[in-house]
Formats: structure tokens, sequence, C-alpha cells
């Protein structure tokens, strides 16, 4: 039975990707009420492509050059690494399709890295820029996100998903400004 | 599929040559034209980027495509895009050096971009960060230090991130002042 569950999920995955659509784990999954393992619940979300792609691999390329490897929030937040990402300056971000929360410096030697290297160039649930203080003593505090990204273009709703997440890492977002880049306010 | 209309219009725009696309963004500062919706600065920041590429995809890089990228990314005067405006200028910098009647290659206009946006003294923008740093320690981080000062001082600090890289430049001068800056650079928040 669950063979059969993961064979109907994969399929539907399959098909909404290649509408770009695509089921991403809930970042709000929560315990249930005996304290068992979280129950998993899917978002659909809008997948965003590379839109820059002609450059892309000048772009790894720039990056690897300069010592840049994308963190996962979840996993390599309170590290040294972490620590001296977040406080050199702005950092790019993006939810990949499997539903991790990646971030990079925007600047590296007063060179900008690309949204693309976050996934080496694929698809994005969500991206932009944000800024982040704090440190693995004293905890996190995100100070502002936006979705900014020329290369994905997101749409504006997709900020609070880069929030959830953020918080979800254990990063405190209460006073976080939000900056949201939407075109139907270019209209 | 139809094309959205900013789509067709990025399109169309980055089929253009140099001359073209001078003329249309001029025009475009002038407001003389008319953008259809989605022109955001997402838009923009693509459009800005895929022309800085061309500028770099072939050695010698291309200067005058170069300066088409910076009205690109200048054009909106928003300050993220003029962060990486200023970035492509430092890139340019350190592969021509410097050439003072050349705009593009002057080192003074992104020295300029920093002073010009710095209302506080680099004592005041180190009083703050360690105010903060004293009252995250205690547990209480925005006691005295609001989310906005915090947001000031990090601006600053962006910046200094690509000021401080004309020092490897030969021949820039830096002032007292911006030495002192980036002297504190790593102490801010």
């Amino acid at each position: 039975m669950k063979y059969q569950n993961f064979l109907f999920v994969s399929g539907l995955s399959f098909i909404l990707s290649s509408l770009q659509i695509l089921p991403v784990l809930s970042l709000t999954s929560s315990s249930n009420i005996s304290g068992a393992s979280p129950a998993r619940q899917w978002n659909w979300v809008s997948s965003f492509p590379n839109q820059l792609s002609s450059r892309l691999q000048a772009e790894l390329a720039d990056a690897k050059k300069l010592g840049v490897k994308p963190l996962n929030v979840q996993t390599q937040i309170k590290t040294a690494a972490f620590d001296s990402v977040i406080s050199a300056g702005t950092i790019k971000w993006a939810i990949d399709e499997a539903g991790n929360l990646l971030i990079i410096p925007k600047n590296v030697k007063g060179s900008e890295i690309y949204h693309s290297v976050l996934t080496n160039g694929a698809p994005v649930a969500a991206a932009g820029e944000a800024e982040m203080a704090g440190d693995k003593t004293n905890g996190y505090f995100l100070l502002m996100i936006s979705n900014y990204s020329g290369h994905y273009k997101p749409t504006g709703d997709t900020i609070d998903l880069g929030i959830t997440a953020f918080k979800k890492a254990g990063v405190k977002t209460d006073s976080a400004k939000k900056v949201v880049q939407d075109p139907k306010k270019y209209s | 599929m139809t094309l959205s209309e900013s789509k067709e219009l990025e399109n169309h725009l980055l089929s253009l040559g140099k001359e073209e696309l001078a003329v249309w963004i001029n025009q475009c500062s002038q407001g003389e034209v008319i953008l259809p919706s989605g022109c955001d600065i997402n838009w923009w920041t693509g459009l800005a980027y895929a022309l800085a590429s061309r500028s770099r995809s072939i050695e010698p890089w291309d200067l005058d495509w170069a300066k088409i990228a910076v009205a690109f990314y200048e054009h909106l005067n928003n300050p993220t895009l003029i962060e990486s405006s200023m970035a492509l200028r430092l890139n340019l910098l350190q592969k021509f050096g410097v050439q003072e009647q050349e705009d593009l290659l002057n080192p003074q206009i992104i020295v300029q971009w920093f002073e010009r946006s710095v209302q506080l003294l680099p004592e005041d923008a180190l009083q703050i960060s360690q105010q903060w740093r004293a009252d995250l320690a205690a547990g209480d981080p925005y006691a005295h230090i609001s989310n906005d000062s915090l947001l000031e001082i990090r601006t600053i600090k962006n910046k200094l991130n690509i000021v401080k890289e004309l020092l490897s430049i030969p021949t820039f001068q830096p002032t007292a002042n911006l030495l002192h800056w980036i002297e504190i650079q790593q102490q801010l928040v």
C-alpha cells in the first residue's frame, strides 16, 4: 500500500512538475497531538525556472573560483560557515524543488554571485535576498527579506514561503521588513 | 502559450543593437516610453544582467555594452539595482584600470555613491552595532536599536563590500574618512 502511495505521489509530482506546479513538503507541518512524527502536508506552489540560463556555466565557474558553496539553512545553521555568510552582508536565498532553504552571499570580493548558483540553475519554488544578524550563541534575526531575483523573477506571494522556511529553521522573523516586488504594481 | 507583454518587450530589446538600445533607454529616461505591466525591478535586473553579460562575453570586454548595462541598472534609481551597477563598475575598473575621463572607469563614482548615502559618522555606526550586540547577549536585541537602524548599518556594510575592493586598484587614492570606514567594516552588524 505504501509503495502504491509512493507511485501515486511520484507520478503526480512528475505530471505537475511538467506543468511547473510543484508539491513541496509543507514548511508549516506540525507534530500531531500524541507527539509522534509530524504528518507530511503538501503545499501546491508554482515553480520558477532560471530565465537567464545562457551564462549558467560561467556563473557556476565564477562562484567556484570565489569558493562559494550554497549552505542548507536547515542543516548548516549554527555553524561557523553560516555565521560568516550572514554577517558578511546581504544573502541570496532560494527554496529548491525538494523544499530545501539555501543561501549564498550576494557579493564576494566585489563580485556579485547569482541566484542560479543556489540550485545549479534548477527551478525554484521561491527566491530573493535577505539581511540576517545574530550568531549561534545568541540566535538569529531576519532583518529584511525580498523576492528580488532577475534570474527567477518569483512572484511577491512567495516571500511568505521564505519567511516560513527561515522561521522553521530557527530564525526569528517577527521584526523582518518585507520588500515585495510585484509586477502588478508596475502596470 | 502567449508571451506576456513584458517578456515580448524583453525579447525585442535583446534583439536590438547597441545604438538602438542606447536610444531606447534614453527615451525611457525622458519618459517617452510607455512600459507594459510586468516591468518590475526583477524585469529590469534580468535585462541589465543580460546586457552586462554581453559586455563580458568575449575578450577584451566591450565597454559600449557595459555602458548600456549600467544605464539599464541605474534607470529606476533603485538601491538594489544601483548596487549591482556599482559591482559591474568595480569589475570594469579591476579589468581596465582607472581612466578618469571615462565615466565608467572613474572610481569616484563608486566613492560618491557610498559617501552620498551615509548619514552616520563611523563612531555612531560602531556604537549602534556595539549596543545591539550587548542587547542581543542580554536576550533583548531590540531593547534600544530598531530594525530600521540595523538595516541602515547593514546598508553601509554592504556598500563597503564593494568600496573596499577599490583599494586593490593601482592609482586609487582613498580619503582618510573612507579608509576609516573600511577599517571598521567588520565590526558593524
